[in-house]
């Protein structure tokens, strides 16, 4: 399997996205930003399906509407929002979800697009990842580590503090505004790999797990970085003998890994209660 | 010890519907421990977002530490009301880690943090709660680390809101048996909101107050 050029791809691509989705996804989650997270895959959607109608790569398209996306759900700020702020930044997510698919169907049907266009991008491709498309992954890979890198300290002093990060000087609306454009970019990478719907799992199953075994920041991340690679390599080589979507079983082994984790969690909370 | 100053000149202060202060001037000197009190809606929490520089007057000036409020940051100390609700799966020690060099950019790669962070534990005698997740301890428990948290900086001044708010009578003076061990031992001034009469062990004596009433500090 190793020695076609498109299996090879898709390996890179796999892993390039793993990374960003263990890393991402674990700052959604522990910001409770899941909505977003399954959101913006969506949103992509009707980016890619402008571009394609328009005649661009679809990662561009993907990008570009999440970002629009993730600027406006940013947007309803932590300073006016005060304690409604979740629920304005849900509800914002929710309408820019509601316009884009919108616009997305009608993108598809302006394009008089052929419906394996759109399935793909629903469901992604990994198998026919072409070099163009892994330079742009590679490049949206370095971008987000280099602004993660960048945002680190104050992203995670305000993720697990926000009221004391704000009293010592952090702009948590920056910062939130800053890590949606992060989002939107790991997103948008996602779906390449695991399509618009199925990206979710990707960026939730490993940081779920992760959180749930009570780990700390960087011990957690590091597992849902490992866990993602190992769901999507895992996921292309039974794609491979089983010819079933890599999606697919990604999707299957993001819940599998949850289950096993949450019932060792259960196990040691047992025993550590007989102790 | 020095005194910790706060000055208002023409202040005021106004927050939605609430006047918090109205064309106030004076000059508070803060040594020790000091209470502000007020009934609920008085705008306690929004005079103390003012002294950290998250609220802005309408009129009037506000110095803190002989300086903006904005530039006395670094030299306060400041708990929140809800602290430690945010992350309740991760472990004690990482909120506090967090913390320490949180406003910094980048990556950290200075490894001492977490014996500061360990340091900062002790000194809230918290250390054998660092590597449980915060969402599992009492109130009580939850106040002494984000006192730690507040103490990372080397403050000189402690702005505390509401620290005994929900404990029971015993974690109540537990708590303030300690802040007075820092105000002592460590030389920092203390303001902090309460509801509760309080008077420190040993002494009938009680501890300072200040009242925000009618949009007034009366002092």
């Amino acid at each position: 399997m190793f020695e076609f050029s498109f299996m090879q791809h898709a390996f890179i691509g796999c892993f390039l996205v793993s990374v960003l989705a263990g890393i991402v996804g674990w700052f959604m989650l522990l910001r409770r930003q899941t909505f977003a997270a399954h959101a913006l895959p969506h949103i992509g959607f009707s980016g890619a399906a402008a571009a394609v109608w328009i005649g661009f790569s679809p990662l561009l398209g993907m990008i570009g509407s999440s970002l629009i996306a993730g600027f406006f759900i940013a947007h309803e700020g932590h300073k006016t929002g005060g304690s409604f702020h979740p629920l304005r930044r849900e509800t914002m997510t929710g309408l820019a979800l509601t316009a884009s698919l919108g616009l997305g169907v009608w993108c598809l049907h302006e394009a008089n697009t052929a419906s394996n266009q759109a399935t793909t991008l629903l469901f992604g491709d990994v198998l026919s990842l072409s070099t163009t498309t892994l330079m742009e992954l590679g490049g949206v890979f370095l971008l987000c580590i280099i602004l993660l890198g960048a945002l680190w300290r104050p992203l995670l002093f305000s993720s697990l503090s926000p009221d004391l990060a704000e009293a010592r000087g952090v702009s948590v609306s920056h910062i939130s505004r800053s890590f949606m454009i992060l989002a939107a970019l790991a997103t948008s990478a996602c779906s390449e790999i695991a399509g618009a719907l199925l990206s979710f799992s990707l960026m939730i199953g490993p940081a779920s797990a992760a959180l749930r075994l009570e780990l700390s920041p960087l011990k957690g991340i590091i597992f849902s970085i490992i866990a993602a690679l190992a769901l999507s390599w895992s996921g292309l080589i039974l794609s491979w003998f089983t010819d079933a979507p890599v999606s697919f079983w990604i999707s299957i082994g993001a819940v599998l890994l949850y289950s096993v984790v949450s019932c060792i969690q259960r196990l040691k909370l047992k025993l550590f209660n007989k102790v | 010890m020095r005194a910790s100053d706060i000055v208002c000149h023409n202040l005021q202060l106004i927050v939605g519907p609430c006047v918090v202060l109205s064309d106030a001037t004076l000059k508070l000197s803060l040594t020790g421990i000091t209470v502000l009190r007020g009934n609920n809606g008085t705008g306690k929490t929004s005079f103390l977002h003012s002294l950290l520089g998250l609220e802005a007057p309408q009129q009037g000036s506000l110095t803190v530490l002989g300086t903006t409020p904005q530039k006395a940051r670094p030299y306060i100390g400041y708990m929140p009301q809800k602290a430690g609700e945010a992350a309740p799966m991760i472990p004690v020690i990482d909120h506090v880690i967090a913390s320490i060099s949180g406003t910094k950019w980048g990556f950290p790669l200075n490894l001492k943090r977490r014996h500061d962070a360990m340091t900062l534990l002790t000194l809230t005698n918290a250390q054998s709660l660092a590597h449980r997740p915060i969402g599992v301890l009492s109130g009580g428990e939850r106040q002494r680390i984000a006192l730690a948290q507040a103490l990372s900086g080397s403050p000189q001044l402690l702005i505390l809101d509401e620290p005994l708010a929900a404990l029971d009578p015993i974690a109540r003076q537990k708590n303030l048996v300690l802040l007075n061990q820092l105000h002592q031992q460590l030389g920092l001034n203390i303001l902090m909101t309460a509801h509760e009469s309080l008077t420190l062990d040993g002494s009938s004596k009680p501890l300072r107050e200040i009242w925000l009433k009618d949009g007034k500090l009366y002092v």
